[in-house]
């Protein structure tokens, strides 16, 4: 096919009607086969001296340790924290400081190869796999820079781990809020590019709300500067769409991010409910009332089994359809007349018991509860499919019915722990790929989730990101145009798709880009690096 | 391209079909969509014929001053409207000509409010506020919650350039589908595309609200109290560091000097500790809490209005460099001799969000030459000036901002692919119709 046969947005501006949520969108593919239903990576365009070429001169920069291209040495790499899915690297390199970093971003662009940049690959998402292209690992860049605690903020390399720098910034009184369950291994640079959420985030906001700048090393080696930590930022808001564009616009060199002041006082409460309605019940009476609790956590009973199970033991109530978990922090005073009003609204909504933790160990017991729930759901089946989805927070009692009787169709179990305070939910399915037919009914299961979930008005996801996982799901909540408008504001970023390809946008759904200008691209800089191999697959 | 029923009728919208201008458009041209489709009409026909539109919402917003090239006005002040308002989600789904005011009411009709307060008043628009991302006091908020204009904003409809109807997030408070245009589109003044709808966060009116000034003395140490204050047990809504005149214009009673002013919000018990706790700053005095809108509507932006940010540590410089300013551009002479009284065109004033470290001026027109004086002088080190509503010769002087780099050129021609709207109103943009291979600027590390 021919660029003349896609037209471009600039000579075709618009014209197609918008699809509302939930119906599919007419196809865009413009000549590409409409059951291309998973986008493949654009792949590695290199023959075999090439890619020993761009080997040869990463080790040069990093060493030949961190420099990782025998299959052998790739197994590590081949999953993140999305089950199910394998992907192998062509090579993996791990630079061990800024001007390595760079350097290594300045290579990769000079030949012209596919990247993916990734950090302590717990995402859920799919997102840092890397399809036969160069897997670039952040880990090592864990430097704080800088904490000043008199602005309340840090300044941080990617590979920094979430929980590490609230230890660092502890001593000052300040901690970093977004809390990821992933927090003690999952870095910074992972959450800015995944946007990363967390129980906490109901009050204090997500990673997006949390970053004040940014220096980012585009996938064409070229620095730039986004956002502004030492005053009021101008003109488009390029830091805000970096962040959570998972890895597709490029890598963060360090990042700039707020700290918050530990709060003066706590109060953490547990109730249970005789049904996961009364439960949502009590979530809405919460979120009317005016009080914004830090936390505010729904765990089935399902998931409390499973906690009570496990070691992780929290001493939620084995005979509960469902607990809530709720935080209210800030000042002390007025807080024990908020966990009162707490107390009563949950009650009123049906609660068998309401109780507050007495001191921190009981807080910190009843968080590893929630925190840990994901692996103690792992102790049920050998495999878990975690999912994210958010609904509008009145839909909850709806849809929580409706992920019940779609668990019960498909003959799977459902265990539902979320952040209920932001109707952001997980849904969860433990199950054991070894028995027959059941990968599929998983996966029926969730599909059906995740449409349930669009037909409440909700997203495909919160927190976790589109990655690979998702992708098939993104035509049934946006429209074609604005799919392509996606496509057009990565390719400002990243003109040849070279950062994380065949991530967060179908590539189909990019009119431009279809028309293969990137691929042209590679296949020239392949053809100036030695010429011949196959042609991209795509 | 082909033309609809309407012909893209882009001076009479819906009516007979007219030619479009193609050389020399006729001058102050205006038209009225009356719905999304109307105005997909309009703008493609504009971009069909590189006719550069103004976006106009209510017709009162700032436009900084800043020369919008363009002949055509569309005004969107006809969608307007709420969609819908669902008070158990805490949010609120509206059309971007429907003015603040009417969503506040609809909001508090629930217990609820919008956490949107531009400087002017809520007379304006929900589009022109979210499209110039103008932040009042509540931005400045303690309380841990995010209070900037892009923090409240869930999901927007907008018309880009190409005519295109885009659909950004949606209506859920939390959501990472897909690269993020609603930041994007936030603060981009029009120039990505027609913001035609938005759904925005809402919040519970607190069970009590107080709002509380300190008058200063003279001799207060400025930054030993703002260091104070922003550490001390303290979560007010709102915290401005404000001067005499814009303290006369809140209502305090003949300020002798600067105050403090608190906007307190929680249960009893919570409110009256930050009472307690503020008073070891001064004696407070009561106000009435509508001197907030009295306070923003007066604090609108006339002649030259300008922020100066710097990290929040070092406010107190800036605050005494904003004195200076308003001293010497804006005399008491002057600003006594006027018959209106306070907040009138020609009072200098200034305040300052406590939080965030940023100073507002405002400055009588008479002023502004001089200003230009000042600035070209320079803004001191570190010190980050932002031009809100200055004349077109100021503007000229200043930098051309951070829109004229190449990734904010790539993705205004991403959005905007012939610069048909609002051109002009972030400033000279470069002749280079699109950036091409390389969008980025090469940076020095640092």
């Amino acid at each position: 096919m021919s660029t003349s046969e896609h037209p471009t947005a600039a000579t075709t501006p618009g014209g197609r009607t918008s699809s509302h949520p939930g119906a599919i969108p007419p196809a865009t593919g413009h000549g590409r086969p409409a059951t291309h239903h998973l986008e493949r990576a654009p792949g590695w365009p290199f023959p075999e001296p090439a890619t020993r070429r761009l080997a040869d001169t990463l080790r040069a920069v990093v060493g030949d340790r961190h420099l990782r291209a025998r299959p052998a040495q790739l197994l590590a790499y081949e999953s993140d924290g999305l089950p199910g899915y394998h992907r192998r690297p062509r090579m993996a390199v791990f630079p061990g400081n800024r001007e390595q970093l760079m350097e290594v971003v300045r290579l990769l662009a000079d030949h012209g190869a596919p990247f993916v940049p990734r950090g302590a690959g717990t995402g859920l998402s799919g997102g840092a796999l890397a399809s036969d292209i160069v897997l670039l690992g952040l880990n090592r860049l864990t430097r704080i820079i800088r904490i000043d605690p008199e602005n309340r903020l840090a300044v941080v390399e990617p590979g920094v781990v979430n929980a590490m720098l609230t230890r660092a910034a502890a001593p000052h009184g300040l901690h970093y809020a977004p809390d990821p369950s992933s927090q003690t291994a999952c870095t910074i640079g992972g959450n800015v590019a995944e946007n990363a959420g967390g129980p906490h985030c109901l009050k204090y906001g997500v990673t997006l709300n949390h970053v004040l700048a940014a220096t980012v090393a585009l996938p064409d080696g070229s620095l730039v500067q986004l956002g502004s930590a030492h005053g009021e930022a101008d003109g488009y808001d390029l830091l805000g769409a970096f962040v959570g564009s998972e890895g597709c616009f490029g890598v963060a060199v360090d990042v700039t991010v707020r700290l918050s002041p530990d709060p003066q006082a706590v109060r953490t409460l547990l109730a249970d409910f005789p049904s996961i309605h009364a439960a949502a019940a009590a979530v809405s009476a919460i979120i009317a009332s005016g009080i914004v609790p830090a936390a505010l956590e729904l765990m089935d009973a399902a998931t409390i089994r499973a906690v009570e199970a496990s070691v992780y033991a929290a001493g939620y109530p084995t005979h509960a359809a469902a607990v809530l978990l709720i935080e209210v922090d800030g000042l002390a005073a007025g807080l024990d007349a908020d966990a009162r009003r707490l107390d009563a609204l949950c009650r009123d909504a049906g609660a068998g018991s309401v109780r507050v933790a007495s001191d921190p160990a009981e807080r910190a017991r009843l968080w590893q509860g929630r925190k840990k729930a994901f692996g103690a759901m792992g102790r049920m089946a050998p495999h878990l499919v975690v999912q994210d989805a958010v609904v509008p927070r009145t839909r909850l009692p709806d849809v929580l019915s409706r992920i019940h009787a779609i668990g019960e169709e498909h003959g799977v179990t459902v265990c539902n722990v979320f952040h209920a305070g932001d109707g952001n939910l997980h849904p969860n399915i433990p199950f054991d790929a070894g028995d027959p037919g059941v990968r599929e009914r998983v996966e029926r299961a969730m599909s059906a989730i995740m449409h349930a979930c669009i037909e409440a008005g909700g997203t495909i996801t919160g927190e976790h990101g589109v990655g690979l996982d998702k992708m098939r799901y993104m035509p049934l909540l946006f429209t074609a145009d604005t799919l392509d408008a996606m496509c057009r504001l990565r390719s400002v970023f990243d003109p040849l798709h070279r950062a994380n390809p065949g991530k967060v946008v179908p590539l189909r759904s990019c009119r431009e880009w279809s028309g293969l200008q990137g691929v042209r691209e590679l296949e020239g800089v392949r053809a100036a690096g030695g010429g011949g191999g196959e042609a991209v697959e795509r | 391209m082909t033309h609809r029923h309407t012909n893209g009728g882009i001076f009479i919208p819906g009516g007979p079909p007219a030619p479009l201008p193609r050389d020399t458009p006729p001058p102050a041209h205006a038209s009225h969509p009356r719905d999304t489709d109307d105005l997909r009409e309009i703008v493609r026909a504009a971009a069909a014929s590189s006719t550069p539109v103004r976006i106009v919402g209510a017709g009162l917003w700032l436009n900084g001053g800043r020369p919008v090239h363009a002949h055509h006005a569309v005004h969107l002040g006809a969608l307007g409207g709420i969609v819908e308002h669902v008070p158990g989600d805490l949010t609120m789904t509206a059309r971007a000509g429907t003015p603040l005011a009417t969503l506040q009411a609809a909001a508090r009709a629930h217990g609820q409010f919008l956490p949107l307060d531009p400087w002017g008043g809520d007379s304006g628009t929900l589009g022109a506020t979210l499209a110039t991302a103008t932040a009042g006091p509540l931005a400045g908020s303690l309380s841990g919650l995010p209070g900037l204009p892009r923090d409240v904003v869930l999901g927007l409809t907008f018309v880009s350039g190409a005519g295109e109807l885009i659909r950004a997030g949606g209506r859920v408070v939390k959501n990472v589908a897909g690269f993020d245009l609603v930041r994007l589109t936030v603060g981009a003044w029009g120039t990505l595309g027609a913001i035609t709808e938005a759904t925005v966060r809402l919040r519970a009116l607190p069970e009590r609200e107080l709002t509380l000034a300190i008058p200063l003395p003279p001799s207060t140490d400025t930054g030993a109290l703002l260091a104070w204050l922003r550490t001390a047990p303290l979560a007010p809504l709102a915290l401005e560091l404000v001067d005499s005149a814009t303290a006369r214009a809140a209502g305090l009673q003949a300020p002798p000097h600067d105050a403090i002013i608190a906007r307190l919000a929680g249960n009893d018990e919570l409110v009256e500790a930050q009472r307690l706790m503020l008073a070891e700053a001064g004696d407070p005095v009561e106000l009435d809490p509508a001197c907030w809108e009295r306070l923003r509507t007066d604090h609108h932006a006339t002649g030259a209005t300008f922020r100066l940010s710097a990290p929040a540590s070092r406010l107190a410089t800036l605050w005494d460099a904003a004195r200076s300013i308003v001293a010497t551009l804006a005399p008491a002479a002057l600003r006594t001799a006027d018959p209106a009284g306070p907040g009138a065109a020609n009072t200098g004033m200034a305040c300052a969000s406590i939080a965030r470290g940023v100073v507002r001026i405002q400055l009588p027109p008479t002023s502004a030459p001089r200003l230009l004086q000042v600035l070209r002088q320079g803004v001191p080190e570190g010190v980050t000036f932002r031009g809100e509503r200055l004349p077109p010769e100021l503007w000229a002087a200043l930098d051309p901002g951070s829109v004229a780099n190449p990734l904010a050129r790539g993705v205004r021609h991403a959005f905007d692919p012939h610069r048909i709207l609002n051109p002009g109103i972030l400033g000279p943009e470069h002749d280079s119709q699109c950036p091409d291979a390389h969008p980025s600027r090469p940076m020095e590390a640092p």
